[in-house]
């Protein structure tokens, strides 16, 4: 097996469950995305894969990078696997860089930390790895404050390709840009994967996940709920979560006073329900909801949703009507 | 509008006539004390007396031309033993400031990086050393290892570790909660790394600024041990020494006490100067915006 696999992965913080039960895989290549909105446990995920989750947080579960264990490995296994296997790029490049290095150097030390070889093999990395950011060379003596955000965010990718990692995960990496900085380097992003990096790209806006992912997993109040190919998550939607998701994004042309918006609020971290998750905000909750954790279904293939009362397919919707 | 679009970014060097013009304070206790460093330096081949000589026909004579500050009781010319001293005096403000921030900075950084128990553990014992009053403990730790300047400056040096130990401390707990640590760490940084790569360049701030401050207060200390006879021994042309030897003397004879007094207190201000201008231009908060 190889790629990234994550099973049956929960985190505690003291009486908090922040996450429940995350499930995942990314494939060498593959370009997956994971959404959900604030607090569902998705940077929380992303963490924990890196093993730099809060020290008081307790974590069980799974998680395989290849054929490593992840989880409970020990510190030398670890920086064996940060930046080196599995790299990851944050939401705000402009205080992800230290201040008082100039970016070259940093990204020198990133991959001298990593490979032993002599000093003018890893200039070349360095150099390689700006090159494929699309940012000049003269950027390796330029300090974080010299540059743009949207320069910062290349220098980070830059440094996170640098090792050539299994997978890079990129958690809202576009959210402190502007939109059409955004769009570039969404397209940088798209252009980098495909030559055996998987990336996992973590937002809250599906829309932005749609234009490169090919699988996407939604996350809610700490569990994945629901997962399957873009295309099909975004025209027929099985989770009512989900649903209401897709609703609520603004379309170009189409005039709304007001947005639909997900009524209530999301379960809270503390909260250990007897059943769904969402059934409190859910329009299709029953007493079996309320009762008993919903079932994961797999009413496609490569889709597998958690729902008592999922949002049928129409074909398969209309062939249960005439069955 | 247009105009200013077009013009070019200043270079990125500033030059340094105009820097030393805005940071009038820094150019001036900088000045001060190099000044005297450099004459302190160059005393052995100035033309002056020699500081050691002892003539007892030309004890205790008054500021002149033979003598532009006097002699001691001993007939030894005051300003050559001034011009000395000033090497000696300035070697140990900073001798005892280099040691003690050797020994504060790696314990309060790792103190701060670490946390928890690590951090309880470290502090309290450099709390222990605060618990003393401020000239009580030098004094101690001389008469445990005998008077000398070097145990006396390695005593002042001791008991003002915990300062720098508190100020890494404070900015090492600052600088830990930045986003760049935690990206460090993404990228497979050890700790040790992160604490010297990371956290130490950004706290040198509040360091810098609090060591060129406590660069004075050393010369004055290590003066205060030499005036008890715990410090410098003699003959060394050390200033606190030079006005201990005045005791006796200087209330009929004033420039025996006077010189040497005006020499620590040229430096410790120099020093002070020094340490307020550098806050002034390292703390983005005091930093004035030029348009």
């Amino acid at each position: 097996m190889s790629g990234l696999t994550i099973a049956g992965l929960q985190v505690a913080i003291g009486l908090a469950q922040p996450l429940r039960d995350c499930s995942l895989s990314v494939a060498p290549g593959e370009v997956v995305g994971l959404v959900g909105e604030s607090g569902s446990g998705k940077s929380l995920t992303a963490l924990a894969c890196l093993g730099l989750l809060p020290a008081q947080a307790r974590a069980r579960g799974q998680i395989q990078l290849g054929d490593t264990a992840l989880l409970g490995a020990t510190e030398s296994v670890w920086r064996g696997v940060r930046g080196r296997r599995l790299a990851m790029i944050f939401q705000n490049p402009m205080s992800a860089l230290n201040p008082f290095f100039s970016i070259g150097r940093q990204l020198l030390e990133v991959v001298g930390a990593h490979f032993a070889e002599p000093r003018a093999a890893l200039q070349l990395r360095v150099r390689k790895a700006l090159e494929r950011v699309q940012l000049d060379a003269g950027f390796a003596d330029k300090y974080p404050h010299q540059m743009s955000g949207g320069q910062l965010q290349r220098a980070m990718i830059a440094m996170a390709l640098a090792c050539e990692p299994e997978l890079l995960i990129a958690d809202e990496p576009t959210t402190a840009l502007d939109v059409t900085v955004q769009a570039r380097i969404m397209r940088l992003l798209r252009e980098l994967t495909g030559q055996g990096m998987g990336l996992l790209l973590i937002s809250h806006d599906l829309a932005l996940v749609a234009q490169v992912a090919a699988r996407v997993y939604v996350m809610y109040a700490g569990r994945t709920v629901e997962t399957g190919p873009m295309r099909e998550l975004m025209g027929s939607a099985s989770h009512p979560y989900t649903a209401n998701l897709l609703k609520a994004q603004p379309r170009l042309g189409q005039f709304q006073r007001r947005l639909p918006v997900i009524e209530g609020q999301v379960l809270p971290a503390t909260s250990s329900p007897g059943g769904c998750v969402f059934q409190s905000r859910c329009w299709r909750a029953t007493e079996l909801c309320r009762l008993q954790p919903p079932p994961a279904l797999s009413l496609r293939p490569l889709s597998r949703v958690e729902c008592h009362h999922p949002i049928l397919p129409t074909l398969l919707a209309k062939e249960l009507e005439h069955g | 509008m247009s105009a200013s679009l077009t013009t070019q970014l200043p270079a990125q060097a500033p030059r340094l006539g105009p820097w030393l013009r805005r940071h009038a304070t820094i150019a001036w206790g900088g000045g001060l004390l190099l000044a005297m460093l450099l004459l302190g330096l160059a005393a052995p081949w100035l033309p002056v007396a020699d500081p050691t000589h002892i003539d007892l026909a030309l004890k205790l004579l008054p500021p002149g031309t033979a003598h532009w500050c006097g002699t001691d009781a001993l007939g030894r010319d005051l300003f050559a033993q001034v011009l000395h001293g000033a090497r000696i005096s300035l070697l140990i403000g900073l001798g005892v400031v280099v040691v003690a921030l050797a020994i504060g900075v790696p314990i309060g950084l790792v103190a701060g990086y670490a946390g928890g128990w690590v951090d309880g553990l470290l502090m309290r014992l450099s709390d222990l050393f605060l618990a003393f009053p401020p000239l009580l403990l030098p004094i101690m730790l001389v008469a445990m290892m005998g008077p000398g300047l070097e145990n006396a400056m390695l005593a002042v040096a001791v008991s003002w570790f915990p300062w720098y130990a508190r100020i890494a401390r404070a900015a090492a707990m600052a600088v830990k909660a930045e986003n760049y640590i935690v990206s460090a760490r993404a990228f497979g940084a050890s700790h040790a790394r992160i604490l010297f790569r990371h956290v130490l360049p950004n706290s040198t701030t509040p360091i810098i600024v609090q060591a060129s401050l406590d660069f004075g207060y050393a010369i004055l200390t290590t003066a205060s041990l030499g005036f008890i006879g715990l410090g410098a021994t003699p003959p060394t042309p050390e200033w606190g020494l030079m006005i201990s030897n005045s005791r006796s003397v200087f209330l009929e004879y004033w420039w025996t006490a006077a010189f040497p007094g005006l020499a620590i207190f040229l430096a410790v201000m120099g020093a002070n100067l020094l340490g307020d201008g550098l806050r002034d231009w390292l703390d983005p908060k005091f930093e004035e915006r030029t348009a």
